[in-house]
């Protein structure tokens, strides 16, 4: 199955492994969305359906995708738990306190936009995206991780030009599950061109929160941002609320 | 009256006096706050629930700290020796430096992506990254008190973090 935890954050699961996207940031950055405290207790200890976490994955190193304390909690709950995270990333999670064996289990990454890397020895398959977050952001890497048959990828923060998602490849993922920031749906054309690039089966749309956020738009509220996104292609799909779920068989 | 006019003279000199006496106070593991009685500092105590198994402060002198409430509004520096999450969070910091449009703050060169992470926005104006190397000092210019950061290390296994020490003069 797939949940969404909160912000940008979901879990994925086979239902005896699973994987953490941009999910570990605890109290993350003020106005943005937080999971419930028992759901970030849960993660970070690694408890109930988050024990049999393998893959802890961080975008990039903004606030509201990862705190060094919540990652560095979940490695030290989980020995069996790795880290993908961006080399940026990495110097951050040097404040957050140690980690057992770290040099084999905290996994950094530079990959220039427009590549790609197929990692090996994963846990599933998985293969990293250099994706832009933008002009003078930080550095942001996008995964796609094949669970039970099905690809599933997060783009992280994306904010980028088509012609660096092709140079990618991103379209021969045979993605069955985008997950995308709002910022990308927001109108039909740009719904076109992602469906265009990346042919995703499905897409989910993600990161709304801060109540700013959908005032930059001429929105005052998130649900009428919501709406109108999900207006926006048949392939959207809802999955909005802490700990909503969908089955990936 | 007389002891009526004895009792109101004692309460209005009681804020007189606590407003003008300067102190150094401790708030929690290597978190001091210093003041001259008009204008203070805070000094390694802006980390919140910080790092599992060091001293954390209550939650009720945190959130009088980080909205600048109280004796902590009248704040002008706030100072971060190193990276470590048991002496800054970005957020904490930035949310003193948001109810505080009177401080500054002084950190390593190395905090820099920190605050980045934790969006730092036009408050960046008002920190001052230092860059001392180890062994050296420098003066700083334009602050509520004499400042100066010296470069000293965090010691064998910490070299990949820059600690800066800081000297400052308060109420002479």
């Amino acid at each position: 199955m797939l949940c969404h935890i909160a912000n940008a954050g979901y879990y994925a699961t086979d239902g005896e492994r699973g994987v953490l996207f941009d999910a570990l940031y605890c109290d993350g950055l003020d106005g943005f969305g937080q999971a419930s405290e028992i759901t970030n207790e849960k993660m970070e200890n690694a408890e109930d359906m988050f024990a049999n976490v393998k893959v802890i994955f961080a975008s990039h190193y903004h606030g509201d995708h990862m705190t060094g304390k919540a990652m560095v909690r979940d490695l030290q709950n989980n020995d069996n738990a790795i880290a993908i995270i961006t080399d940026e990333s990495k110097k951050l999670m040097i404040a957050g306190g140690s980690v057992k064996n770290a040099e084999t289990r905290i996994k950094s990454f530079k990959i220039p936009i427009g590549e790609n890397l197929e990692l090996e020895n994963m846990p599933f398959p998985i293969k990293l995206y250099g994706i832009s977050h933008g002009v003078g952001r930080p550095d942001n890497i996008g995964i796609a991780v094949t669970v039970v048959g099905r690809t599933i990828m997060h783009v992280g923060d994306m904010s980028a030009k088509k012609e660096d998602l092709i140079k990618a490849e991103v379209e021969k993922e045979n993605i069955d599950y985008l997950l995308l920031p709002f910022w990308n749906a927001m109108s039909k054309d740009a719904m076109t061109t992602i469906n265009d690039v990346f042919k995703a089966k499905v897409v989910v749309t993600m990161h709304f929160a801060p109540p700013f956020g959908a005032m930059w738009q001429g929105i005052l509220e998130n649900s009428e941002l919501k709406e109108r996104i999900y207006s926006n292609a048949d392939n959207i799909i809802k999955l909005d609320e802490e700990m909503m779920c969908i089955s990936l068989d | 009256m007389y002891f009526l006019r004895l009792i109101f003279s004692f309460f209005a000199f009681i804020p007189f006096t606590y407003g003008q006496e300067a102190k150094i106070c401790h708030i929690a593991n290597t978190g001091f706050y210093v003041s001259d009685g008009e204008k203070g500092a805070l000094l390694d105590a802006l980390y919140a629930d910080g790092m599992d198994g060091d001293p954390v402060a209550s939650a009720a002198l945190n959130e009088r700290i980080e909205t600048a409430s109280g004796e902590f509004s009248n704040i002008k520096l706030v100072f971060t020796s190193h990276v470590h999450e048991d002496h800054m969070k970005a957020k904490p910091v930035l949310r003193h430096l948001r109810a505080n449009l009177n401080a500054k703050g002084i950190m390593p060169k190395q905090a820099k992506i920190f605050m980045k992470a934790g969006g730092v926005g036009r408050e960046n104006g008002r920190i001052h990254y230092e860059g001392v190397k180890l062994g050296e000092v420098r003066e700083l210019e334009g602050y509520a008190f004499p400042l100066s950061p010296y470069g000293l290390s965090h010691g064998a296994c910490n070299e990949d973090i820059s600690n800066i020490d800081i000297k400052m003069t308060v109420a002479g």
